[in-house]
């Protein structure tokens, strides 16, 4: 195979991949990767955030003295999941935040 | 498998290991390794001709190699065999070639660009699963390839380098890819402690 019939194969079916299938992928593949997306934990945490637990939730825009501005989210949740993301250390009905979360559930 | 059957290129491929490893190989078929710290990922691996001055040699080396047992200090086995066996190149993934190449960078760099939009691959050998990735969606079954491979002589001599020395197979689906009727032993021996 070319290289040519190589990338419209591969980019056929790439395009079509996400993020997270990606990386799931690869840590079945046994290759771990380290989460840089700290602003929400993974999945499955995700879920347990936005549909059973939020106790309050408030979003506040900010900006930093430099003028970047980001958003914070805090939420007050009931769990006892281990959450993986590395900025949550939740303990039983803990506040917490995240940084620029622009894609966080909007409902609590 | 019949090789009148098919017009598929076939070459020697050589497969150095324990001894005590050879009678379940015989006859049968390889099986296959698995595992991150591989060259090429998953599959049976066999020095090929290439750019290396003896293959068979190579394999030897390689045996021997890899009896020794760092933590323990000593070989973990005391013989060695070499193995070969006619390999079909179905589905060839050649990475000795400038397309091959180009083919696995193009992946590997758009693998991590996705992977980057919310992590990091923390395993150092992260091409092994490159490949491993790209064998299952596009149905590699050969990859073929030029390392630089420390035998013995090298470790021992701590001699480093860029430049490859050998050319290895990793060959998948070993039913239909490796001939089982054409292994034979080339060569055994003794490993000397």
């Amino acid at each position: 195979m070319s290289f040519e019939e190589f990338k419209e194969k591969f980019d056929s079916f790439f395009e079509k991949v996400t993020a997270e299938e990606l990386i799931s992928e690869f840590e079945r593949l046994a290759c771990p990767v380290e989460r840089t997306d700290e602003n929400f934990p993974i999945e499955s945490d995700r879920k347990a955030v936005d549909t059973e637990r939020i106790v309050s939730f408030e979003h506040v825009r900010h900006f930093s003295d430099y003028g970047q501005g980001g958003h914070k989210y805090f939420f007050e949740v009931e769990t006892d999941r281990p959450f993986t993301c590395k900025k949550l250390k939740v303990k039983l009905k803990a506040d917490f935040c995240f940084h620029n979360g622009t894609d966080l559930p909007l409902a609590a | 498998m019949s090789k009148s059957d098919v017009i598929f290129q076939y070459v020697t491929g050589y497969h150095g290991t324990d001894a005590a490893c050879a009678d379940s190989v015989m006859g049968k078929n390889f099986n296959e390794s698995k595992g991150k710290y591989h060259w090429l990922g998953d599959g049976v691996y066999f020095f090929t001709k290439g750019i290396s001055v003896s293959p068979s040699d190579d394999a030897r080396k390689w045996a021997v190699a890899q009896a020794w047992n760092a933590d323990k200090k000593k070989y973990d086995h005391t013989h060695y065999v070499v193995l070969s066996s006619e390999i079909r190149l179905f589905k060839l993934w050649d990475l000795t070639t400038e397309d091959g190449m180009r083919i696995f960078n193009y992946a590997r760099q758009e693998i991590l660009k996705k992977i980057r939009e919310k992590g990091r691959p923390s395993e150092k050998y992260f091409d092994s699963t490159v490949i491993n990735y790209v064998k299952k969606q596009l149905d590699y079954q050969v990859i073929k390839a030029n390392f630089y491979i420390k035998f013995t002589f090298e470790r021992m001599n701590r001699i480093y380098s860029r430049i490859p020395n050998t050319t290895i197979l990793a060959v998948s689906d070993s039913a239909n890819n490796i001939d089982k009727d054409s292994i034979r032993i080339e060569e055994r021996g003794k490993i000397q402690s």
